[in-house]
C-alpha cells in the first residue's frame, strides 16, 4: 500500500531511512541538513516506532554515538551539514578503516553558494579521503531511493556510506509516493573483536588493506555505475555533431537536473550523450576507460569541486573546473549551466537582461531579539573592543559591528584568548575583548576552548548568549533542555555550573531587556578581566529566544510611543537596526512599525533623546 | 497519467519577499493545492539565514519537469509580495509573465541607515509593466487588514493567484490545502484573507 506526497528532500531521507529499517539516528543542526532528524521525531511519534534519535551535543559525538549501534548489526544514520563533517572527520577516518555491521549512512548535507555555511567544501572530497563511497542525488525522489541504495551497499561490504545532497536537493520538494515503515526489532548483538573494534596501528594496516578491497569490489558494481540518461533521444535523434568530434556530458547532483532541461531546450538532447554519475566514489573504472576511449571530449558539470573530473584521468580531454570551462566557485544556478553549455557546444549566446540596480537587502535579527540588544550593551560598554563572534543567529550581531570575526563553532573563545596572548607577548596593553557565543555552539565547541583559555591566562569578556534553543536551525533543544526527543526527563546541563567547572571565577547572569543592569554587569566584567587576581569574565545575557514556540513565555509587552523630541537624527535605526523602527526621511521622526513590534521595550533605552516612551500596553 | 496532467504542459511560479512575510508558506500551499488537483509538482527554497529579514525566493514547477529551480526567462507567474523585489524579480521574467505584485514597501536597512534609496514605487511597478504581458497591484496590507490580520497578506497574494485561474486548480483543491497545511489558530482569518484576494483576482 502507498499513498503519495510532497516531501521536502530533507523529509524524503527521512522516510527513506524508516522504510530501509533505521534503529537510530543522530544529528546535530544545521542548514541545510536539519529537517532530517526533526521529521525522523514527527514520524517516530505518529507511528509509535522503536528508533533511538537524538540531537547530538556535536556531529562528532553524533557519529560515534550511531556508529556503535552498527556495531551492533543495526541500521544507524548520522545526520549533518558539509561543516559539521569537519568535527566528525576524526570518527569518520577511524570508521572507513574498522568498517561497519549494520548499514552506516552518513548524511553530509553540502552547500553550495553558500547560502548559509562558512564554505562551499565538497564533502565527496572527505568521502574521498576517507576511501568510502558517496552518492549524489539529483531530485528528491531520488535521495529517497538512494537512502535504500546506501544502506544495501554499507551492509553489503561493511563500509560507511556517505550520502551527499546539496542545498537544491534538501529544501526542494517534490511529490513522490511514500511506503510503509519497517519497525526491525532487531536484537542488537555486540560481538567482541578487538582486532577489528580496537585495532592497535599493526592492525590497522590490515584494516587498510581491506578497506582497499572493499573499495575495489565496490567500483567494478555495475548497478552502481554511471549511466547513459539520453539513450532513447540518441537512438532516434540526429547523430550529425556539432564540431564532427564525439562529445559528451558527464554531470552528477542537481545541476544534472537542470542540464537535462538545458539540452532539450538548445537541441543537444539527440545528439550529445549526457551520462549521470550516481557515485562519484569509487569511480566505475570501466566508466572511466570507455568514456575516455570514445570520446573527445568531455564536459564534466559537477558541484562544487571537481571530485568526477580529477578521477577522469586524461586531462587534455575532460573539459570542467580545472579547465576553467565550469566556474570554479559558486553554485551552478541554471543560467550559469547554460552559459557552460553554450559556450562548450559554440552555440549563440543567450541575450540575457541584467539584473535592475536597485537597493539590496541583507539579513537582520528579528525585532524584539535578545541578542541585538545584548550587542548594544556590549558595544556600548566596550567601545574600543575587539569583538570575536561565533555562528548562529547572532553572526547578524556584524550588522551592528558587534562581531568583527566569525570563523567556526566555538572559536570566538579561542580566537579572544589569541588576541589576548598576542597583546600579552607584545608587552602592549590589550584593548577591551568581549566575545560573543550561543548557547548551542557553546556546548558544542565552546566549553574546551573556555577550558583551554583559562589554564593558558587569558584575560577577556565571554557574553554567552542565552536564548534557550538552537534558533537559526529551527529551534531544536539544546543540552539544557532537560528532556529527551522521547519527553522523558534527562539532567539538564547548567551552563553556569559548566562555566565555573572550566575554572572561571566570575560567572554572572543578566536580562539583555535590563539595558541598564547589563551594561553595569559587563563594564564590572571588563574591570575583572584587568583586575589582579582576574582572568576570563563570563556574562550569561539571557533571554528565550522570541521566535521559539517551544517556549512561548510571555513577558510585560510596552506599547511604544515617538514623542516631539524625536528629530529624525535615525541613531536608534543605525545603531540598534530593529526591523520595526523605521526611518521616515531626513529630519523626519521614525516610526514605529505595529506588526513587528514585540513590545520589549528596549529602544527606549537606546534613544539618547529620550525620544522613545514606552507604556505597559493591556 | 490524470486529465490535467495530459492537458498541461507546464507552469513555472517564481515567488519573492521579505523574510517574514510567508512566502514560504505561501510556496507551499500552492504546490499542496497542486498535489490536490492531482497535477505533478516541484518546489524550490533556501531556509536559514535568510528567512531573518533577508529576501527570500522560493519557487513552485507544477508539470512534468526535472528541475525545480527557475531559470533566468523562465517564469509564467511572479508572485512578489513586496514591490522592491517585484523589480529585482524582472530577470527571471518573460514577455508573456503575469506579475502579482504587493504595492507595500518594506524599506531595507541600507535604505533606512542612507547608503541607498527606495525608488518611487510608481517607479519600480511602472519598469515591471513596460516588461511583462499584466501586473496586478494588490494592496496586501488594506485587503489583509479588512480580513482581520496584516499578517495575513500572503494569503491575501496565494488568493489572487488562485482567482486569475492561470493555475489549473480547483477552489476545492484550494480549500483542501488550505485546510491541510494551515494551523488550526489561524484559519479563519487566513481563510478570509485568501476569499478577499480570490474575489479581486477573478475580477481582473
Amino acid at each position: 500500500m502507498s499513498d503519495r506526497k510532497i516531501l521536502l528532500g530533507n523529509e524524503a531521507i527521512a522516510h527513506g531511512l524508516l522504510e530501509s529499517g533505521c534503529t537510530m539516528a543522530t544529528s546535530y543542526p544545521g542548514t541545510p541538513a536539519s529537517e532530517v532528524l526533526s521529521t525522523l521525531v514527527q514520524l517516530k511519534n505518529a507511528c509509535g516506532l522503536s528508533i533511538h534519535l537524538e540531537w547530538s551535543i556535536n556531529e562528532k559525538v553524533a557519529y560515534e554515538v550511531a556508529l556503535a549501534n552498527s556495531y551492533m548489526g543495526r541500521r544507524s544514520a548520522v545526520v549533518m551539514k558539509q561543516v559539521g563533517l569537519n568535527v566528525a572527520t576524526d570518527p569518520l577516518m577511524s570508521s572507513a578503516y574498522t568498517g561497519v555491521r549494520g548499514g552506516f549512512v552518513v548524511v553530509s548535507a553540502d552547500d553550495p553558494g553558500p547560502h548559509s555555511s562558512q564554505t562551499e567544501q565538497d564533502s565527496r572530497f572527505t568521502a574521498m579521503m576517507a576511501k568510502i563511497p558517496v552518492l549524489d542525488p539529483a531530485s528528491p525522489r531520488e535521495i529517497r531511493e538512494l537512502v535504500r541504495v546506501a544502506f544495501d551497499l554499507s551492509e553489503q561490504h561493511e563500509i560507511p556510506v556517505m550520502l551527499r545532497p546539496t542545498t537544491r536537493v534538501c529544501h526542494a520538494r517534490q511529490d513522490m509516493e511514500v511506503f510503509p515503515f519497517a519497525d526491525r526489532k532487531l536484537f542488537p548483538l555486540f560481538e567482541k573483536n578487538p582486532a577489528r573494534w580496537a585495532a592497535t596501528p599493526k592492525f590497522r594496516l590490515v584494516l587498510h588493506r581491506q578497506l582497499n578491497e572493499k573499495l575495489s569490489r565496490i567500483e567494478q558494481d555495475s548497478t552502481l555505475a554511471p549511466r547513459l540518461v539520453n539513450d532513447a533521444p540518441l537512438r532516434t535523434g540526429n547523430p550529425s555533431r556539432s564540431r564532427g568530434d564525439k562529445t559528451c556530458v558527464v554531470s552528477s547532483g542537481v545541476a544534472l537536473s537542470h542540464i537535462k532541461e538545458l539540452m532539450i531546450e538548445l537541441g543537444l538532447w539527440d545528439r550529445v550523450p549526457l551520462f549521470q554519475v550516481m557515485m562519484p566514489f569509487p569511480l566505475s573504472r570501466s566508466f572511466i576507460e570507455t568514456t575516455l576511449s570514445n570520446y573527445d571530449r568531455i564536459l564534466v558539470i559537477e558541484e562544487t569541486y571537481p571530485v568526477i573530473e580529477l578521477q577522469l584521468r586524461l586531462q587534455a580531454k575532460v573539459f570542467g573546473r580545472l579547465t576553467g570551462t565550469v566556474p570554479s566557485a559558486g553554485e551552478l544556478l541554471p543560467e550559469g549551466i547554460e552559459d557552460i553549455l553554450r559556450g562548450f557546444f559554440l552555440l549563440p549566446e543567450s541575450d540575457r537582461s541584467a539584473p535592475p540596480d536597485i537597493p539590496g537587502r541583507r539579513p537582520t535579527l528579528c525585532a524584539g531579539c535578545p541578542h541585538r540588544a545584548a550587542f548594544f550593551a556590549i558595544k556600548k560598554a566596550f567601545p574600543k573592543g575587539i569583538y570575536p563572534g561565533d555562528i548562529g543567529c547572532y553572526t547578524l550581531g556584524l550588522n551592528l559591528g558587534a562581531v568583527d570575526t566569525v570563523l567556526c563553532m566555538g572559536a570566538s573563545i579561542s580566537h579572544a584568548a589569541g588576541f589576548y596572548h598576542a597583546f600579552k607577548a607584545s608587552r602592549e596593553d590589550f584593548p577591551p575583548i568581549c566575545a560573543t557565543i550561543g548557547d548551542s555552539t557553546f556546548f558544542h565547541s565552546g566549553v574546551t576552548a573556555l577550558m583551554n583559555a583559562v589554564v593558558q591566562g587569558a584575560r577577556f569578556v565571554l557574553v554567552i548568549l542565552d536564548n534557550g534553543t538552537t534558533a537559526m536551525t529551527g529551534h531544536q533543544p539544546t543540552p539544557a533542555r532537560g528532556r529527551n526527543l522521547d519527553g522523558e526527563a534527562v539532567p539538564s546541563l547548567s551552563i553556569e555550573e559548566i562555566v565555573k567547572a572550566c575554572g572561571v571565577r566570575s560567572v554572572v547572569e543578566a536580562d539583555p531587556y535590563d539595558t541598564e543592569r547589563l551594561l553595569q554587569t559587563l563594564r564590572e566584567a571588563g574591570d575583572h578581566a584587568r583586575s589582579a587576581d582576574g582572568g576570563i569574565s563570563v556574562v550569561i545575557s539571557r533571554r528565550p529566544c522570541l521566535m521559539d514556540r517551544n517556549r512561548a513565555g510571555s513577558w510585560p509587552k510596552f506599547e511604544i510611543r515617538v514623542n516631539e523630541k524625536c528629530r529624525g537624527c535615525d541613531f536608534c535605526i543605525k545603531q540598534f537596526e530593529c526591523p520595526a523602527l523605521q526611518a521616515q526621511g531626513e529630519k523626519e521622526p521614525v516610526r514605529i512599525d505595529r506588526n513587528l513590534c514585540s513590545g520589549c521595550g528596549v529602544c527606549v533605552s537606546v534613544c539618547p533623546h529620550g525620544a522613545l516612551e514606552a507604556a505597559l500596553s493591556g | 497519467m490524470t486529465q490535467a496532467e495530459q492537458t498541461f504542459q507546464a507552469l513555472r511560479i517564481f515567488f519573492t519577499g521579505v523574510g517574514g512575510q510567508g512566502t514560504l508558506l505561501a510556496t507551499r500551499l500552492v504546490g499542496e493545492a497542486a498535489l490536490e488537483e492531482g497535477l505533478p509538482v516541484a518546489m524550490s527554497e533556501i531556509h536559514g539565514m535568510a528567512q531573518r529579514g533577508g529576501v527570500v525566493e522560493s519557487s513552485v514547477v507544477v508539470g512534468n519537469v526535472c528541475s525545480p529551480t527557475i531559470a533566468d526567462g523562465e517564469a509564467d507567474i511572479v508572485l512578489a509580495f513586496e514591490p522592491l523585489e517585484a523589480a529585482r524579480a524582472l530577470p527571471k521574467c518573460h514577455s508573456k509573465t503575469l506579475v502579482i505584485s504587493s504595492t507595500v514597501p518594506v524599506v531595507p536597512f541600507t535604505v533606512a541607515t542612507g547608503q541607498a534609496e527606495y525608488p518611487a514605487i510608481e517607479d519600480l511597478l511602472g519598469a515591471v509593466r513596460s516588461r511583462v504581458a499584466s501586473v496586478i497591484e494588490v494592496d496586501t496590507a488594506a485587503l489583509a487588514r479588512d480580513a482581520g490580520s496584516e499578517r495575513a497578506a500572503n494569503l491575501v497574494m496565494l488568493g489572487v493567484l488562485a482567482g486569475t485561474g492561470r493555475l489549473p486548480v480547483s477552489m476545492k483543491s484550494w480549500q483542501e490545502a488550505l485546510r491541510r497545511i494551515l494551523p488550526e489558530r489561524v484559519q479563519e482569518v487566513n481563510r478570509r484573507a485568501f476569499q478577499t484576494g480570490y474575489t479581486l483576482g477573478r475580477e481582473l
